[in-house]
């Protein structure tokens, strides 16, 4: 059965507004749905990120590899969850329930390749997210450079710290929700040109950030896009 | 030159515990993996001057052990002592071994139960946290030379009694892992409410909140292991509203909400869902579920007392305490009225007969009720050591004259 990725960006700043017991009620709302899930046949894995402030990014500037520390501008990637479903519909109806707070937008891409290892956090040592990023003026040529990072780097992971990881398509082939006012709007996957687009999420698990860091600059990723670096948070 | 000294120094504190868990089970023992860090620092100096290495830790861990090598073949490491930490499998360690493995190692042979406990503490600081015998010495007011003893004494015992350099097997973990724990808890206690000095000391709870994280990171399916670091999560949060600008004490109902770190928070309450989620019963789980309900309340009258009395009964259930019964006894007065909390403190007069806390309590139980409270903040300061809670009971005596 065809899989999804549900990837819910969170304007950090709106978060830093809430108080307290907000924060608390709406983290046990959250924690509530992701038990729902979890409780699925059709949940496949499902991690949250600790906050953009700590992690970095990694491109290729004009002269070497380039690392910027987060925020790196708003809404950031929260949390994913990736379901099984026969369709993009079924998924949609299950992103209904979740909890976004203000500011929040959540994606869903369907899985062109790859797979998950679920249970990451339950494993020692810290394990960090690389989400694939890549800029371009229009979705085709976009793709391109997805294909062009692709053929160089589908193997070259190394083998003990890597968790697992995935493909996505691209995002016309996905959907947009976002939330304002209370009041939800679902959008055709759109290509924004200004902002870098995830084509996939990959994980390894690494003695810390700058290990990490180390081992994307020298990496095939940052020749042609970009990889953003995020830790898992345990929760 | 002083700025990249200042950044090695950072670097070496950062990766001490990493590169030196890693040396221990090649070397053989604490000390000559700390001798041939020391070695590899001095190493680093000239040789980064013109650049930092990419990946210092493995830099760092190279250079100590051709150190070592070069110690060994001169016969003053290895050859001359016998190890001081014996292992099972002495050839080669397994190649399945990370880094974590052998920290965790570290940390449970640092606490282990035949330490006295002021030993463990100061051995996990030291070769865990890596701070230098000058800083655990400064951070718990004592001479350096005590502390040093104190080490070395806790080395020899580990020689002497041969603790195996191991985690627990399944059966011990729990029991292991309470004295580890415990450990943790003691450093941010310390750093919470110091017997002299200054009221807190934040470096001491930051670097038990920096224990307590590699906990998580090497202990992930521990509910009290994410109970403990919610809990230090949660107060750490809290903890720069505890004095006001003097460094006098304020109570939680007098300080200022808007000023408590709400990442930190975040970061606590996050903890304590996945302590939740894996049990989460435990003695920390529960004390930080009650520091939650604190540190998410908007004012001190709008707070969940009833809650909080709940997981006093629960915590005193488990394992019964003066101390919690005192702190239980707040949240009676909260929820049902100073008489209520009068009657719960009237068990405890025996037992906290020497701690000032239970005076200040009753005394300010007492002038509520609009009862003399003069003679119990008198007893209280009587009791009290701590220079800040002394100015705020004398000037509690000021009030009620």
């Amino acid at each position: 059965m065809p899989e999804f990725m549900v990837l819910i960006h969170q304007s950090e700043a709106a978060g830093a507004t809430l108080a307290p017991r907000e924060m608390r009620a709406l983290l046990e709302r959250q924690s509530a749905y992701e038990q729902k899930l979890r409780a699925l046949a059709a949940y496949v894995d499902g991690e949250r990120l600790r906050p953009s402030a700590e992690g970095r990014r990694v491109s290729r500037g004009e002269e070497g590899p380039r690392v910027e520390a987060g925020p790196f501008g708003e809404p950031n990637l929260e949390a994913y969850y990736v379901l099984q479903a026969g369709d993009l519909d079924a998924v949609l109806e299950l992103v209904a329930e979740c909890p976004m707070p203000p500011g929040a937008q959540v994606e869903v891409r369907p899985v062109m390749k790859g797979q998950f290892e679920p249970g990451k956090t339950s494993q020692k040592g810290r394990v960090f997210a690389f989400a694939v990023l890549g800029a371009a003026p229009d979705e085709r040529s976009w793709i391109d450079v997805m294909d062009r990072i692709d053929a160089r780097t589908h193997d070259h992971f190394p083998e003990h710290p890597f968790r697992g990881g995935v493909r996505l398509e691209a995002p016309s082939r996905g959907r947009q929700i976002s939330s304002t006012g209370g009041r939800r709007a679902i959008f055709d996957g759109p290509f924004l040109e200004s902002k870098e687009v995830i084509g996939g999420l990959f994980f390894m698990c690494m003695a810390s950030l700058d290990e990490a860091v180390d081992w994307a600059n020298n990496s095939a990723f940052v020749e042609h896009g970009a990889l953003e670096i995020r830790e898992l948070w345990r929760s | 030159m002083a700025e990249l000294t200042h950044t090695i120094a950072d670097i070496v504190r950062r990766e001490k515990s990493r590169v030196v868990a890693t040396l221990v089970r090649r070397l053989g023992s604490i000390d000559a993996a700390e001798e041939a860090f020391q070695e590899a620092v001095l190493a680093a100096l000239p040789n980064w001057r013109n650049g930092l290495p990419a990946n210092p830790a493995a830099w760092l861990t190279t250079a100590a052990k051709n150190h070592a090598r070069d110690a060994a073949r001169h016969q003053r490491i290895v050859d001359a002592k016998s190890p001081l930490l014996l292992e099972h499998d002495v050839a080669q360690p397994e190649a399945t071994d990370s880094i974590s493995d052998e920290q965790l190692r570290l940390i449970f042979t640092c606490c282990h139960p035949a330490l006295t406990l002021d030993s463990q503490v100061a051995l996990t600081l030291k070769v865990v946290a890596g701070l230098t015998t000058d800083e655990i010495a400064r951070a718990f007011l004592c001479p350096e030379k005590t502390i040093s003893q104190r080490i070395t004494r806790a080395k020899k015992t580990i020689e002497e009694r041969q603790l195996p350099y191991e985690v627990p097997e399944r059966l011990q973990l729990p029991e292991r892992l309470a004295s580890v724990l415990a450990v943790v808890y003691l450093v941010f206690n310390e750093g919470h409410t110091t017997r002299q000095g200054p009221l807190m000391r934040l470096d001491l709870q930051a670097e038990a909140l920096r224990l307590a994280r590699l906990l998580c990171d090497l202990l992930p399916n521990e509910s009290e292991v994410f109970g403990l670091f919610a809990l230090i999560a949660l107060s750490l949060a809290r903890a720069e509203t505890r004095t006001d600008e003097h460094g006098d004490l304020l109570l939680l109902s007098e300080q200022d909400r808007s000023r408590w770190d709400r990442a930190m928070i975040k970061e606590g309450l996050l903890a304590l869902q996945r302590a939740r989620r894996l049990g989460g019963a435990g003695n920390y789980a529960i004390q930080a579920e009650i520091s939650a309900c604190h540190a998410t309340a908007p004012t001190w009258a709008d707070t969940e007392w009833s809650r909080i009395l709940r997981l006093y009964d629960q915590l005193l259930a488990r394992a019964p305490s003066p101390v919690v019964a005192l702190n239980r006894a707040v949240a009676v007065c909260m929820h049902s009225g100073p008489a209520a909390g009068l009657e719960a403190l009237r068990a405890l007069e025996a037992a906290l007969a020497s701690y000032h806390l239970f005076f200040a309590l009753r005394a300010d139980f007492r002038s509520r009720l609009g009862q003399d409270a003069r003679d119990d903040y008198q007893r209280a300061l009587s009791l009290a050591s701590n220079e800040s809670e002394r100015r705020f009971l004398r000037g509690k005596i000021d009030q009620v004259n």
